[in-house]
């Protein structure tokens, strides 16, 4: 497991090409249709802007790459995020968009093997969290789109980022 | 709209209004975590029930069985439940007063020591347990007041011992870089009938 960091590196420009058309592809599906997914996330959003005030985030949550659920937290704060202990909030699950990111990670690993040897299932687990949290990180595009029917030129503010970590502003509704 | 909000498990979801979720922690199985040699007598599961945390020696230091695909996991199930020094720092931020026991694991070959810690957790029985726990493929119904919304508690099942974190603490460790831990489902539920996380 030493040797993760050499491993990363050397994968650094085939995982950027990976996650650029990856995310690309999910904008674009979720552009033609936004599918169970976008739906979900509208009725949830509806739902949370019946409370007055504050600011929306949509965070990801690193444990849904782990149970391979892909859950993300929708929450509507009346204050600062995370700030609230018990804001209104639902993990909503969008699986059905990540069929193409677990083939993604498996062939990062794959192409390990021709230069490395001794590529053990933790490693290979290890190059699939250290893909996916760099797509979830990358994902405000993919929200942007599964939210187009939602957005204003004035309202509140829907945020994107990492649970308790740094959120970036997506638009408002 | 309304009946899509309320129907919960058609988002493979759940909502947050009845508590933040929990998942039963433990080691991936695609890792070989340090695994303690001689140990058992010195420190078990039954004696961390038993035993208070001064009761145990000061310095525990033991040798791990050697291994090329051995993992300084975050988390350790053998010989009890034990989480490495980052993993502790987070619990005391959601536990302050939660007690520890430090053990030392050293890899004589390659010449590597870690801290790992053994935390002294509340116990609550499961309602329902499926699987082996430490394993991803546990499932485990928990009554949510008996929680009391605690960070990390262990969960006594009819097929051993789980731990459950609660998951800001789990991304705390996880935004950390947490190495080869697995999450298992966990089902909480309220006394009077309804799911929660």
């Amino acid at each position: 497991m030493n040797r993760i960091g050499e491993m990363k590196a050397y994968l650094e420009t085939e995982k950027e090409a990976f996650l650029q058309k990856r995310l690309s592809e999910m904008a674009q599906a979720c552009s033609k249709s936004c599918g169970e997914s976008g739906k979900d996330l509208c009725c949830v959003m509806e739902r949370l802007a019946l409370r007055e005030g504050g600011v929306f985030g949509i965070s990801f949550l690193r444990s849904s790459y782990i149970t391979g659920k892909h859950v993300f937290y929708v929450a509507h704060y009346l204050d600062d995020p995370f700030v609230e202990e018990a804001p209104e909030a639902v993990c909503l699950s969008i699986a059905g968009l990540f069929d193409k990111a677990e083939a993604d990670s498996a062939a990062l690993a794959e192409k390990l093997e021709g230069k490395f040897i001794r590529m053990y299932p933790g490693i290979r687990e290890e190059i699939r969290r250290w893909y996916l949290d760099g797509l979830y990180e990358r994902m405000d595009g993919v929200f942007t789109e599964l939210l187009r029917d939602m957005w204003k030129e004035e309202g509140r503010e829907v945020l994107y980022g990492g649970y308790m970590g740094e959120q970036k502003i997506l638009g408002r509704i | 709209m309304e009946a899509t909000w309320e129907n919960r498990k058609s988002w493979a979801g759940f909502r947050m209004s009845e508590g933040m979720p929990y998942f039963a922690v433990g080691v991936d199985n695609r890792y070989i975590p340090p695994s303690p040699l001689g140990c058992q007598e010195i420190i078990n599961r039954k004696m961390v029930t038993l035993k208070k945390p001064h009761e145990f020696p000061r310095n525990l230091l033991f040798m791990v069985e050697p291994n090329t695909q051995m993992t300084f996991t975050d988390v350790v199930n053998f010989p009890c439940f034990m989480v490495s020094s980052m993993v502790r720092e987070a619990v005391l931020r959601y536990e302050p007063f939660m007690r520890f026991v430090r053990v030392i694991l050293y890899d004589r070959e390659r010449k590597e020591n870690r801290a790992y810690h053994i935390p002294f957790m509340e116990r609550q029985k499961a309602v329902e347990g499926r699987g082996t726990p430490g394993a991803a493929s546990v499932r485990l119904r928990v009554d949510r007041q008996s929680l009391e919304d605690r960070a990390l508690v262990e969960i006594t099942c009819p097929t051993g011992q789980a731990v459950i974190m609660r998951m800001d603490l789990t991304e705390s460790i996880l935004r950390r870089g947490a190495l080869g831990i697995s999450l298992g489902e966990v089902e909480t539920v309220q006394r009077d009938g309804r799911q929660g996380g």
